[in-house]
């Protein structure tokens, strides 16, 4: 699904971010990438979204190698990776339900598809009947619902997740990864970025550990430290 | 553009147009305002072509024969050496009779000078009109080689002078063109920057999801395109009354005082501004919006 092999990645600047990352995730999996800021996170994510490209190395993602895919070939991988970010990242004037079914037309989706996966998906995150509301007149861990529901419309195979509960308190953040989980368990391979370190240790799942670009851990079923 | 797609764009461009109207009205004012030079200075081109073909069309070479070719043979001969040149268009003969009339038409009351003369002193000529006005003094060149041509006249200064004073206006005419354009294009690139700008969250998330720039792009083409051909529409109303009040207001004048010059009459000259506007509009306005969503593209 996932796969790198001795990245290397740096700053515009020249500031090594990742060095010499390799780890595989395999289809259906469910793991978490941790650790504290600046330590490569958000470097990974954008390396498998395809919002840049390696130094050194290789990354593959659901088969296609990225270092060697061209520009206008993106939007399709794009299609089948769903992303989630800490900020939610709504359209303000559009509607829960054409925040998500926005996401469908504009990779020209058929109408009929459209009108049929959109009250899915909002079932599916638990917003059967709040399709209507604007993301103002909902709370932050519904928004993230929304933003969920958008991601995962279009049926991807992979979900990525950027920090999903770095803006919710406690309880609804693990209201989140539930539903993260259950998601995963529908069959969809599961990446979550974080630092909350509560959520981690509860799930034990597996877990990836960047430590100033480095990988130094990749535990099968592991909290967000390791045990000394 | 997928037909299916089409009314999308058309609504997207139309919301943001709606959306920023305030922005928009901006653009809509920028482009009159460029295309209002733009199209003055297409008028006036306009207009110094006109004169300039006038002037052109009545050039003429004059051959001053010599005494002694007078028999109709050689007159044949010679008009037709005249034709089988290159470059003439027409060959007109003035005998010295005819040359004479016109002189004591053009001295009317003082005609009477002419009556003094023993013999008519005026040299029989051909009058040769060239295909191309630039071409007149080469081709008067060759004209004064053949036998039997005395000498020639074109009122060589006065031709070349105008000549190079067209020619001069037409590349200023264009330069300045160019220059407007790029200026023009400069700005309505940043007041469609600002649009753009506006909905940089949207374009934003339309990558994630995984649209491809030219879907993105299509509507802020669009929204380009519309604000230019609006502008230029108003640009064309504007310019279009104003040439036609000044035409009338003038012409009559101009008549007077230059018998040869006459303006470009409105409705040629609409229709050629008409053009010109709708499609530096609508090329100014697509062209801006494609150069301001790139950057937002490389996400």
């Amino acid at each position: 699904m996932i796969s790198f092999s001795n990245v290397y990645y740096s700053y515009q600047k020249g500031t090594s971010a990742l060095s010499d990352i390799s780890f595989l995730i395999d289809k259906g999996e469910f793991v978490f990438l941790v650790g504290i800021s600046g330590a490569g996170k958000s470097s990974v994510l954008k390396l498998i979204f395809r919002e840049t490209i390696v130094g050194s190395g290789q990354v593959s993602v659901l088969g296609r190698n990225l270092n060697r895919m061209r520009r206008r070939e993106i939007p399709h991988l794009r299609r089948q990776i769903g992303v989630v970010y800490q900020d939610f990242r709504l359209l303000p004037d559009k509607t829960a339900a054409e925040n998500v079914s926005f996401a469908l037309e504009v990779i020209e989706a058929h109408p009929k598809e459209i009108k049929r996966q959109v009250p899915r998906v909002l079932n599916l995150v638990g917003l059967g009947d709040k399709g209507q509301r604007y993301p103002h007149q909902l709370s932050g861990g519904e928004q993230q619902r929304v933003a969920m529901a958008r991601a995962l419309v279009n049926n991807p195979s992979l979900l990525v997740c950027d920090e999903p509960t770095g803006n919710l308190d406690p309880d609804t953040s693990w209201q989140i990864i539930s539903l993260l989980s259950q998601i995963n368990i529908l069959g969809t391979t599961v990446l979550i970025a974080t630092h909350d370190k509560d959520v981690v240790d509860r799930m034990n799942r597996r877990v990836l550990e960047l430590q100033a670009g480095r990988l130094v851990r990749d535990d099968r079923k592991g909290g967000y430290r390791h045990e000394v | 553009m997928k037909f299916r797609n089409a009314s999308y764009y058309v609504k997207e461009a139309a919301t943001g147009i709606w959306r920023n109207r305030l922005m928009s009205l901006a653009s809509i004012i920028v482009v009159i305002l460029t295309l209002l030079i733009l199209g003055a200075f297409t008028l006036i081109n306009l207009n110094i072509q006109a004169i300039t073909d006038g002037i052109k069309d009545q050039v003429e070479i004059v051959a001053y024969l010599k005494e002694e070719v007078d028999s109709e043979p050689s007159l044949t001969q010679l008009r037709s050496e005249l034709l089988a040149l290159n470059g003439v268009q027409q060959v007109t003969f003035v005998s010295k009779d005819d040359a004479l009339e016109r002189l004591r038409e053009r001295l009317g009351d003082q005609a009477g000078i002419i009556e003094g003369l023993k013999r008519n002193p005026l040299p029989a000529s051909f009058e040769i009109r060239p295909q191309d006005a630039e071409e007149t003094s080469v081709l008067a060149d060759k004209i004064a080689l053949l036998s039997g041509v005395k000498s020639v006249d074109y009122g060589q200064q006065i031709v070349e002078q105008l000549l190079s004073f067209s020619r001069g206006v037409q590349i200023f005419g264009y330069i300045v063109i160019a220059f407007l354009g790029v200026v023009s294009l400069f700005l309505i690139s940043n007041t469609i920057k600002l649009t753009v700008y506006s909905r940089r969250r949207q374009i934003g998330i339309m990558k994630y999801v995984g649209a491809t720039d030219w879907f993105i792009r299509w509507p802020f083409i669009l929204e380009g395109i519309f604000l230019g051909l609006l502008g230029a529409l108003i640009t064309y109303l504007l310019l279009f009354y104003g040439y036609t009040f000044l035409y009338f207001r003038s012409s009559t004048w101009l008549y007077q005082n230059f018998l040869s010059v006459q303006m470009v009459v409105p409705e040629v000259a609409g229709k050629e501004l008409l053009r010109f506007l709708f499609i530096f509009g609508a090329g100014i306005g697509a062209v801006g919006s494609a150069v301001s969503v790139r950057r937002f593209l490389k996400v």
